[in-house]
């Protein structure tokens, strides 16, 4: 999973921008993030949007090792805040009549 | 600097369901409502402003100021449509307040307005959420689901519980039920909201269920904006828009610093205060963006009423009951007034004005003189915040 380093502050986010949101640097470095992450918060989605299969979809924000805060989905509906998760590949949702696939979370073994 | 800035007319339909009536049928309704209620004549009105989220998809239809302008037979003034997500009625006000406090318009009218009850809720609850970031919303992410996120953080930090969740719910309720607009008209009990198998409260997104959600709705809400000059010589009791804020946040929540900060919130409503020379104390009554039920309680912190970690508290201690210190959402609030999510932050306003001229009837907080709304667009990314003032 790609991820953008700012170079004045070091944090770590996802999405590409051009200011830094913590300290206004302009300079980002790609970094990948992987390996062991820890679930903040999560919920069960009960209500899906049209194009979203799962029933309910357990959805959580993980923090890696490095402070990159994610929000994804989650492979199994056993979830308890602190777990510890990895990445993991599938089919997100349809949008539009068109698959996405996409990074997800599944409980460490 | 620009001219000070009142509210002289406002009128809007009720909230719910309405299935034989067209937008246009809901725009023009509280439209004229507010023009009425002015005393003015349309031919008076230098500006129309009309806030919407979702015609474009749900309704098929776009130029909705322009259909407004038409109704209205007004072809020679500037009509504009403004779109902010859930915050498109708050920024419709906005953008009025802005036209005539420049001068550039004497009279502008404002109208915020939704039609949602006639499509799929899945279709509906997927145009909301592409609020959330792009990054979020193709992992399903939909607003109840931020929502549930950030309600089990708010309850692991702060020590909120379900019991205060369904706290919010009952209040705004039984306050709904006092106002003839109001779409849910129906008390609910802590007992009932706390059972864990009532079929009627299913679990949304845990740990939320389906009363700590607002009901999507129909509706529209209008206002008439004029100087405070200009309004002494039309109306007995102008209100004053003493104070506007603005700011946004960073879309993807947990990203955020403290993912429990409503920052944007904050800026906005510091920005309010700030132009209207007063402090969060001085606030008689406040409409907040209760589009479930855990928001009530951080933004009556981050607005700055209580201290971060204490709404809660105040709540419990029936500190925001239609009786207490500070009501909070004497309507019903999104909660159970409804949430047409483009005329919300009008209606929002309609409210409070009629609150600080008197005319709220059996919800009316006694004496009220100042009073405070926010409105939010995506999970709090884009916030509006506006401070009222009776005018004399
Ligand atoms: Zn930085």
């Amino acid at each position: 999973m790609k991820g953008f380093r700012c170079e004045g502050c070091g944090w770590i986010s996802t999405v590409k921008r051009v200011v830094c949101p913590r300290c206004g640097g302009k300079k980002f470095q790609e970094v990948y993030l992987s390996g062991e992450c820890r679930l903040l918060t999560f919920t069960r989605l009960y209500a899906v949007s049209e194009g979203v299969k799962d029933m309910p979809l357990t959805l959580g924000v993980v923090e890696f090792d490095n402070g990159a805060r994610v929000l994804g989905q989650i492979t199994s509906e056993k979830v308890s805040v602190g777990m510890k998760l990895r990445l993991a590949w599938g089919l997100l949702r349809v949008v539009d009549g068109k698959k996405i696939y996409g990074f997800k979370f599944k409980p460490e073994n | 600097m620009f001219r000070k800035i009142a509210i002289i007319g406002c009128g809007m339909t009720k909230f719910g369901r309405h299935e034989d009536k067209t937008l246009t049928d809901l725009m023009t309704e509280s439209s004229l409502e507010a023009i009425r209620d002015a005393g003015i004549d349309e031919k008076d009105i230098g500006a129309i402003y009309v806030g919407n989220m979702l015609a474009q998809e749900l309704n098929k239809q776009t130029l909705l100021a322009t259909v407004l302008a038409d109704q209205l037979a007004l072809y020679n003034v500037a009509v504009d449509g403004i779109s902010n997500g859930t915050a498109s009625g708050g920024s419709a006000v906005r953008n009025a307040f802005l036209a005539v406090a420049s001068g550039f318009c004497d009279i502008a009218l404002v109208t915020g307005v939704e039609k949602m009850r006639g499509s799929p809720r899945d279709k509906v609850t997927d145009l909301i959420a592409t609020m959330s970031h792009p990054s979020e919303y193709v992992q399903g992410a939909t607003l109840p689901s931020l929502a549930a996120m950030f309600t089990r953080l708010y309850m692991q930090k702060y020590g909120v519980e379900r019991r205060h969740l369904a706290m919010v719910a009952v209040k705004n309720h039984s306050n709904a039920l006092k106002n003839p607009y109001a779409h849910i008209r129906k008390a609910v009990t802590l007992e009932e909201l706390l059972s864990e198998d009532n079929p009627k409260n299913p679990v949304v997104a845990d740990p939320l269920r389906l009363y700590d959600c607002c009901p999507m709705s129909d509706g529209a809400a209008s206002l008439i904006l004029c100087s405070l000059e200009e309004a002494e010589k039309i109306v007995d009791t102008p209100i004053v828009i003493a104070g506007i804020g603005q700011a946004s946040d960073n879309p993807v929540v947990c990203e955020r610093e403290d993912p429990t900060v409503l920052e944007a919130l904050r800026r906005a409503s510091q920005q309010a205060f700030k132009m209207a020379k007063i402090t969060p104390k001085d606030i008689d009554v406040a409409e907040l963006h209760d589009a479930f039920t855990i928001l009530e309680i951080a933004e009556s912190e981050d607005a700055g009423f209580f201290k971060k970690g204490t709404g809660h508290k105040a709540l419990e201690e029936e500190v925001t009951s239609l009786d207490g210190e500070l009501p909070i959402n004497p309507s019903g609030g999104l909660k159970a007034r409804g949430h047409p999510v483009g005329a919300t932050g009008v209606a929002q306003l309609v409210e409070l004005t009629w609150q600080l001229r008197g005319e709220a009837e059996a919800r009316q907080v006694k004496g009220a003189e100042k009073a405070f709304s926010c409105n939010l667009g995506g999970f709090a990314s884009n916030v509006l915040a506006f401070v009222l003032a009776r005018g004399d």
